[in-house]
């Protein structure tokens, strides 16, 4: 494939050492000391396993780390947000590892929030209480009653509880004498709506959302949950999650789920509603601003509007890896950035192609937004830890959708329709039966008919003499195969009987074989065969032998004519033979008769 | 780093403090408990198929965590992927062991069981799969209608209709694939008013789909409105305009337009026409043949037949543009072909008839002249009766006959459209007639009188071009339905 570069794009920094894996949810860009500078924000995701260390939160400025500490977790989120409107506007930074988010304001960490427990079984409380109490002979019988719970849906203490041996069991549960029983769901997303005014560096909520599919959204001042829902009606795993939209005035959520269903969830909605159901899960998700439509990567890009209806989709041609919405209010345009597994690169505008180019890495993780002093950047993370970034020239134009190669050579300027070529004879032909028709049909007719004259003869002689591999005797319906092998003089002739009667049973059948003795020597002259039951083949073996004269020649009157060996298939009592077949034997090779 | 402080909202978890960096490493064992799991990073990284971190994720969390149903199922997943299917049987069966309720976990079995081709276990499987859900799953049905398509053998008596499943699996899952398969499924029951609804039902949900639209354009062909088939083929073209079944239908109304040039523009839109179908062949033949270029349309026509040697209407075709073409033998040998693949045509033994009387075999041709009439389709074509009445007058000299299938011939008139040239030409018999019984307007057969009176061999090849025009219309039967074999 030839290098596809676009001349859109100054490449401001390739840094292959930066050691960076993230997802695209776990990048966030902002004006974390509000001097203008807008820097990114990420948490590492450790690609390695096993990993010793733990992971890393770090803010880049440019390709320099300015701050890098460790994070108790894997991250699943991390997001910038602002709390008030007090000058300076500093925004904080959230970032959601299991159960908990951290909150970080000048990058110190300053309140851990955990999400409420989610409830417990009033059975599995009832345990507890009765195993603190008990005695250890009846530990048995309590826990196999918490077996009999659902697995995943206690609390983490029953659940270590089952899985230790006998042994520890007493110790573990002399250790909780006072259990507390919790069940914490994980933090699977996170994203930010504005409180009131939609503006920049204006107060945001948070909206969190766990495995357990429940929404979350909270006033970040006083960390107080302002709104509770669950993601829809039925059992369904939140994936990811996009919003647009003030708490005050309006918002949507849109979350798409492990399922493949995309739900939406609307102000004072208590229930999410599913719009959209996917073939396969979403990699990537995204509610555009702008147009208030709803793009999905998966196996193709589509676009959907809020009601669920399909805009336009487009097939992808590499395995997808993720996504960002590229919208350019100076152009007009709204586009969206795709990375493919393969390493390209490409901008959509709708279903138009606009731009694309090559990235020596697949892609990972994608932003396009502020960095730095500049307005339009595009960060991108490979899987093997590059840092890109690129900076969109201010000349670039995107009017017009890119020109492929490959539409050029599929345009036919003035294609005709190649008919078949017609020969010269053909011609000919043509004119001649024109001029012969009814000959050439008298002809062909006469001709037909000879030829069915000579195919009803053959067929009255062979029902006649009985000379085929087919027994023509309806009550004894047998077939002959014979194979010849070997090279010569000595060959091994296999003769394979089958009944192919579906249920009668063939006895008392012999097979004959009769050859000149003064040509061909067979081991045996005749066999009685065993009843043949239908549909299993009996196979018999000759040997058969060339009688070589002393000077190793074959017999003088030996000819190719007359080399062959008749095989009969009798049956006792019947004078005729069921079959009598004939089997060409193959010429002896020479030298084979020469090494005798 | 220094050690800080910070505050908690109080929900924790029992292992946590209020330091974290000290509590940070005793409690990476811990971590992976209830609420701490990462299946989040695992989905994600399956979806981009990074199955190597995924197995190795797997391993890791197999050690450190006590919820490992997800764990089990992930990996199942990606070794079926990989097509390792015994293994990522015995993965799923382990996730039922965890979940023997869950409908997700038999869901997966099935589709496991499908790919390898066992079908009746997955159906069983899928149907255990039913009945353990909870809210309605598309996936589930459609895998039931499909396999019950594919007539898999089940134990569970007195199931649902299959169509009952395709459109269960419709109402909850909207995809356009189920779409497409009940429509197919109406459209092989002949019932294309209920398929176009579904198809059209289906352009809400994918708009500007050009398999649908096209798929629709031949359904309204089907049930005659041409003009809307029209509207909703060009429709697909502005989409695509390289869609060859599109190209194709329109290429074909076209042609019983009688737009021919611009029928033979269409075909010419059409990408490597060079490996398409019989079909464009016996078409482009077609256009050809209206061109009066009979050497191009035999060749087309050729080229058709040998795509795909027995289909009745390209031997038809080729048939009538030989004996326009005086290749009586040629012809012949077509016609006989078509006969043995229909022996119940009337109209190709009629073509018979005609190319034997050319041949001087006035006895064959009265043969297949009687088969023709006997035939039960003979009443839908006029010609036949004209076509043996002149027969029995010039060749059997058989007035009585004449007579009686010209007043046949009369008889279906009234009831539909005869072109005008067959009935000038009925009065040219009538004319030559001793006394008729039934006198039609008798003006006409003075004028024709003075014309000079139009002989068999006129007749002959003029009946064949009518002809031809109603076997483009059924050419584009045979058309649509490849076109629809392709979208199923």
């Amino acid at each position: 494939m030839e290098e596809k570069k676009s001349t859109h794009w100054l490449d401001a920094l390739s840094d292959g050492s930066a050691g960076l894996t993230t997802i695209s949810s776990c990048m966030s860009v902002c004006d974390l000391q509000c001097n203008n500078y807008y820097k990114l924000v990420t948490a590492e995701i450790p690609l390695k396993i096993p990993e010793k260390r733990p992971p890393r939160l770090r803010v880049y400025k440019g390709n320099q780390v300015i701050n890098d500490q460790a994070l108790p977790g894997i991250a699943s989120s991390v997001q910038s947000l602002y709390i008030d409107e007090n000058e300076p506007k500093m925004p904080i930074i959230a970032v959601s590892v299991g159960p908990s988010i951290f909150f970080y304001r000048n990058m110190k960490a300053y309140f851990k929030y955990t999400i409420p427990s989610l409830m417990i079984e009033p059975l599995e409380q009832e345990i507890w209480r009765k195993l603190v109490v008990e005695r250890q002979v009846n530990y048995e019988k309590l826990i196999n009653d918490l077996k009999t719970m659902n697995f995943s849906q206690m609390s983490s203490l029953s659940q270590k509880l089952i899985s230790l041996s006998e042994s520890e069991r007493e110790e573990f549960i002399r250790e909780n004498s006072e259990p507390k029983l919790t069940r914490l769901s994980t933090i699977v997303c996170m994203t930010t709506i504005y409180k009131n005014i939609e503006e920049e560096k204006e107060p945001n909520c948070l909206i969190i959302v766990t495995e357990a599919s429940d929404i979350f959204i909270m006033d970040i001042q006083n960390f107080g949950i302002l709104h509770t829902a669950r993601v829809c009606s039925f059992k369904a795993t939140p994936d990811l999650i996009s919003a647009s939209g003030s708490y005050q005035n309006d918002y949507k959520i849109i979350i798409s789920t492990r399922e493949g269903s995309i739900c939406i969830l609307r102000k004072n909605w208590l229930e999410g509603r599913e719009i959209v159901k996917l073939e396969r899960a979403a990699t990537s998700m995204s509610l555009l601003q702008i147009d208030q439509t709803i793009v999905v990567l998966s196996k193709s890009l589509m676009c959907y509007s809020k009601k669920g209806k399909m805009l336009w989709s487009l097939n992808m041609n590499d395995t997808v890896m993720c996504m960002c919405p590229v919208p350019l209010p100076h152009l007009g345009v709204s586009m969206i950035c795709v990375a493919l597994k393969n390493g390209l690169v490409q901008l959509y505008s709708q279903k138009n192609l606009i731009d694309q180019f090559q990235v020596g890495d697949t892609v990972l993780a994608m932003y396009f937004g502020k960095l730095g002093l500049e307005e339009q950047v595009l960060v991108l993370v490979t899987i093997n830890g590059n840092l890109l970034i690129k900076i969109l020239k201010r000349t670039a134009d995107f009017s017009n959708p890119m020109v492929t190669d490959k539409k050029v050579e599929d345009e036919p300027s003035d294609m005709k329709i190649a008919i078949p070529k017609k020969s010269k004879i053909f011609v000919e032909q043509t004119v001649r039966e024109k001029e012969n028709a009814i000959a050439i049909h008298n002809i062909f007719q006469s001709e037909l008919w000879r030829m069915r004259l000579e195919a009803a003869k053959v067929t009255v002689d062979i029902l006649r003499t009985g000379d085929s591999t087919f027994s023509g005797d309806l009550q004894t319906p047998i077939k002959l195969l014979a194979q010849c092998d070997g090279l010569g003089p000595d060959f091994l002739l296999t003769l394979t009987l089958e009944n192919i009667s579906a249920t009668k049973i063939v006895t008392n059948l012999s097979i004959i074989i009769h050859a000149n003795p003064n040509h061909y020597k067979v081991d045996k002259q005749s066999v009685d065969l065993t009843p043949l039951v239908p549909g299993i083949p009996l196979i018999t073996d000759f040997n058969v032998s060339i009688q070589i004269t002393s000077e190793n020649l074959l017999p003088p009157d030996m000819t190719l004519e007359n080399s062959i060996i008749r095989v009969l298939i009798v049956k006792e009592k019947f004078a005729k033979p069921l079959i009598a077949s004939t089997v060409v034997m193959p010429q002896p090779e020479l030298q084979m008769l020469g090494t005798i | 780093m220094n050690s800080f402080h910070f505050a908690t909202n109080g929900n924790t978890t029992p292992t946590t403090s209020n330091n974290i960096v000290e509590k940070l490493k005793p409690k990476i064992k811990e971590m992976n408990s209830n609420g701490n799991n990462i299946n989040w990073l695992l989905h994600k990284m399956y979806l981009i198929e990074e199955f190597d971190f995924c197995k190795k994720l797997i391993e890791e969390q197999l050690e450190n965590s006590y919820d490992q149903e997800f764990l089990i199922l992930m990996k199942g997943k990606i070794l079926r992927d990989e097509g390792k299917y015994n293994e990522a049987l015995s993965c799923f069966k382990r996730t039922i062991e965890f979940d023997s309720k869950n409908a997700r976990n038999y869901k997966e079995i099935g589709k496991t069981l499908f790919k390898m081709g066992k079908l009746s276990q997955s159906l069983e499987i899928f149907l255990k799969a039913e009945s353990c859900l909870e809210a309605p799953d598309f996936e589930i049905y459609q895998a039931i209608g499909e396999l019950l398509r594919l007539n898999t053998k089940h134990s569970k008596a007195n199931l649902l209709d299959i169509k009952e499943y395709f459109r269960r699996s419709i109402m909850c899952g909207k995809q356009i694939q189920t779409y497409k398969t009940l429509a197919s499924i109406f459209r092989k029951e002949k019932d294309y008013v209920k398929a176009i609804e579904l198809l059209e039902s289906s352009l809400n949900v994918a708009p500007g789909s050009v398999e649908i639209l096209s798929g629709l354009g031949i359904l309204y062909l089907k049930i005659n409105e041409v003009d809307r088939a029209y509207d909703k083929l060009i429709e697909a073209i502005q989409i695509d305009p390289k869609h060859t079944n599109s190209l194709l239908a329109i290429g074909a109304i076209q042609q019983t337009r009688n737009e021919i040039d611009l029928a033979l523009n269409t075909y010419r839109n059409i990408r490597d026409i060079q490996d398409e179908g019989f079909e464009i062949w016996s078409n482009v033949g077609l256009c050809f043949y209206r061109k009066n270029k009979l050497i191009s349309a035999m060749a087309c026509l050729k080229k058709s037949l040998w795509l795909n040697q027995l289909n009745y209407n390209v031997l038809y075709n080729l048939g009538v543009v030989y004996i326009t073409a005086n290749q009586f033998a040629s012809a012949f040998q077509c016609f006989v072909s078509a006969v043995s693949l229909r022996s119940d045509s009337a109209e190709s033994f009629m073509m018979l008839a005609i190319c034997l009387y050319y041949l001087n075999d006035n006895e064959n041709a009265q043969i297949a002249f009687r088969k023709s009439i006997l035939s039960s389709d003979a009443i839908k074509n006029p010609l036949i009766y004209l076509n043996y009445s002149i027969f029995s007058l010039e060749c059997l000299k058989n007035i009585d006959e004449a007579q009686q299938y010209l007043n046949n011939f009369y008889n279906l008139c009234e009831t539909m459209n005869v072109p005008s040239d067959y009935i000038q030409i009925a009065e040219n018999v009538l004319s030559k007639l001793p006394s008729s019984m039934l006198m039609p307007e008798t003006r006409h057969l003075h004028q024709i009188k003075e014309t000079n009176i139009s002989t068999l061999e006129n007749i002959g090849t003029h009946n064949n071009s009518q002809h031809q025009d109603e076997h483009v219309n059924e050419e584009e039967d045979t058309k649509s339905t490849t076109a629809d074999d392709e979208m199923v």
